[in-house]
């Protein structure tokens, strides 16, 4: 065996099995952003109200009461509008408003409440909490357009009315 | 996180794979150096630990990052590999690559517990002054009692018994710091009201905490003549202010402060000085402060598109190969093909976290991910830059593939808090409801 060929074929066959590993781990990383891109894409559509300062046109409309949007769920679907009353109870028990059946809901979790057009959040001591942008919610808070509310494994977005 | 249903298997077939490559890269310096194969247990065991690593994980959860290990086996295989062949310098012997192992290895359990020990990631973000006090302690200390190293500070010793590098861990604790800071007050920073200018400005009171520290951290680098972390440190905080605020202008007023910051720092310090009319102009001295920036180009034109072959260039003629410029010695003996290989291999690492980042749903998870991604592609940048002499040199560890204990088991560190904010991307607890 010359030592010279193995050297020189061994040189050349480490650079192939490195690239080769450096493809498949970039084809599984853009399967999950493909995966992922749905969810961003909804991340990216309601804006935070007080950066809307022009007049809204006129597609708007359709969305102008207020509502929660699913950003992403195990249990609802993503992008799924769900209209705002008066009082809205979440919970895994299907006397809620909106039922998220997941075992990280309680059966009563939290109520969005309406008071002069403001919107507050109360958490029914939940065991698993509230979030709002990421934070766990102990009072009521009240809420804002473009704010994710988290309850178990589903994110909501909130949208003012206008 | 996985949304492959098979990402376990994945995970372990990519591990098998590095451990491939690993293998056949020791084997070969071994051939070339005319040492017996049996050597190259040493990647093996850095293989095997991962592996058993991941299988560890696996106990734990199941919504387990499953490409961070292999990317990250990969790079200290290669590592390992080349600083065996390489030598220890003036020995010639091997102590430093089987101590890489070690350090890998004590890395690989700290990994470990981070994962296990931390069971939600929030609960670091509450410590975040305390982490940023740390970090402005640990730098000053070393400015004050620290041991200088080629004309900089960065070391320090405990107990005379163990040496540091405190600048590895203060990133990790200024990552903390500026996500747990941000994640609570980015609604006011993003609050902005008129200056004096009639340009809008972030209200004072609000940044004042971060900018302190930062401020802090920057005048101790300067102080340290350590002019890679000073960047690496100011880089981190614009790309946080930015991920805070959305606003693109932090980029051109850091990377202001930082030309201003270094032209003075150039002027006031000799040592900074001296590496900047190196790095401009490496042949007015070749023999001496030049000499090791020109061994490095030296290296990388003598490596070619495909390389000398792993043991057969000269890449221990570089001063400082097994750390700083561990790139050129990849850039010579793996060539153009495998210096680029590397770099993707770095770009994939930082391409994960930050796709961790922007799956997290708890905000100061988000931020540390988008941190931690940003210190792994920023460093990589700086070091390797400083290498192709496309900046001045700056005396940083590449990650995962120098060798150094700091570095190593702070990597690896970083890297067990990736896979907990890739595990808690559901901001619920674990505790299923009855």
């Amino acid at each position: 065996m010359a030592p010279g060929i193995v050297l020189v074929v061994g040189k050349y066959l480490l650079i192939i099995l490195i690239y080769v590993f450096v493809i498949i781990v970039f084809r599984a990383l853009m399967t999950d952003v493909a995966a992922a891109a749905p969810q961003l894409r909804q991340r990216e559509l309601p804006q935070p109200a007080n950066r809307v300062a022009q007049p809204r046109p006129i597609t708007r409309v359709a969305h102008a009461r207020p509502c929660l949007v699913v950003v992403r769920s195990t249990v609802l679907a993503a992008g799924q509008r769900l209209p705002l009353g008066d009082s809205v109870s979440i919970g895994r028990r299907p006397e809620n408003a909106i039922v998220l059946d997941d075992r990280y809901v309680s059966s009563r979790h939290a109520l969005i409440l309406v008071r002069d057009d403001r919107y507050f959040l109360q958490d029914y001591n939940s065991t698993n909490g509230t979030f709002v942008n990421g934070q766990p919610i102990s009072d009521d808070v009240e809420i804002h357009g473009g704010d994710e509310i988290a309850v178990g494994s589903t994110v909501f977005r909130f949208i003012e009315g206008s | 996180m996985s949304l492959i249903p098979d990402a376990r298997r994945v995970e372990l077939s990519l591990l098998v794979f590095s451990a491939l490559i690993g293998a056949l890269a020791f084997v070969l310096s071994c051939l070339a150096g005319g040492e017996p194969v049996a050597h190259a247990t040493r990647v093996m065991a850095v293989v095997g630990a991962l592996i058993v690593a991941a299988l560890l994980m696996d106990l734990l959860d199941d919504r387990r990052d499953h490409l961070l290990l292999p990317l990250v086996s990969v790079l200290c295989c290669l590592g390992v590999t080349i600083l065996w062949r390489l030598g220890d310098p003036g020995t010639g012997q091997h102590v430093a690559a089987s101590k890489q192992v070690i350090w890998i290895l004590l890395g690989t359990a700290l990994m470990l517990m981070t994962y296990y020990g931390l069971d939600d990631v929030r609960s670091l973000g509450r410590l975040k002054y305390a982490a940023g006090i740390l970090a402005v302690v640990l730098l000053g200390m070393t400015m004050l009692w620290g041991i200088e190293k080629n004309g900089a500070r960065l070391w320090l010793s405990l107990f005379n018994f163990v040496t540091f590098q405190p600048t590895e861990l203060a990133k990790l604790l200024m990552a903390v710091f500026l996500a747990g800071y941000i994640a609570d007050r980015g609604e006011l920073l993003r609050r902005t009201s008129a200056s004096r200018l009639g340009l809008p400005t972030v209200e004072l009171r609000y940044a004042a905490p971060l900018l302190l520290m930062v401020f802090f951290c920057l005048a101790i680098f300067v102080l340290q003549r350590d002019l890679g972390a000073a960047a690496l440190f100011l880089g981190l905080f614009i790309a946080m202010m930015y991920l805070a605020t959305g606003r693109k202008g932090y980029g051109v007023v850091g990377i202001a402060v930082f030309i201003v910051g270094a032209l003075v720092a150039a002027a006031v310090f000799p040592h900074v000085g001296d590496r900047i009319s190196i790095w401009l102009n490496p042949w007015a001295d070749p023999t001496g402060k030049g000499y090791q920036p020109l061994q490095a180009l030296f290296a990388l034109a003598a490596g070619g598109v495909t390389g000398s072959g792993l043991g057969l260039g000269m890449a221990d003629l570089i001063p400082v190969a097994h750390s700083d410029f561990i790139f050129a010695a990849v850039a010579e003996e793996l060539g153009l093909l495998g210096s680029i290989a590397v770099l993707l291999l770095y770009t994939l690492i930082s391409f994960r976290a930050y796709q961790i980042a922007w799956s997290a749903t708890d905000r100061f998870g988000a931020l540390l991910a988008a941190a931690l991604a940003t210190i792994f592609a920023l460093q990589s940048i700086i070091v390797i830059g400083g290498v192709l002499r496309l900046i001045p040199v700056t005396g940083m560890t590449l990650p995962f593939l120098s060798y150094g204990g700091t570095s190593i088991v702070c990597n690896f560190i970083a890297l067990g808090l990736l896979m907990v904010v890739a595990r808690d991307w559901m901001p619920a607890g674990r505790r299923p409801e009855s």
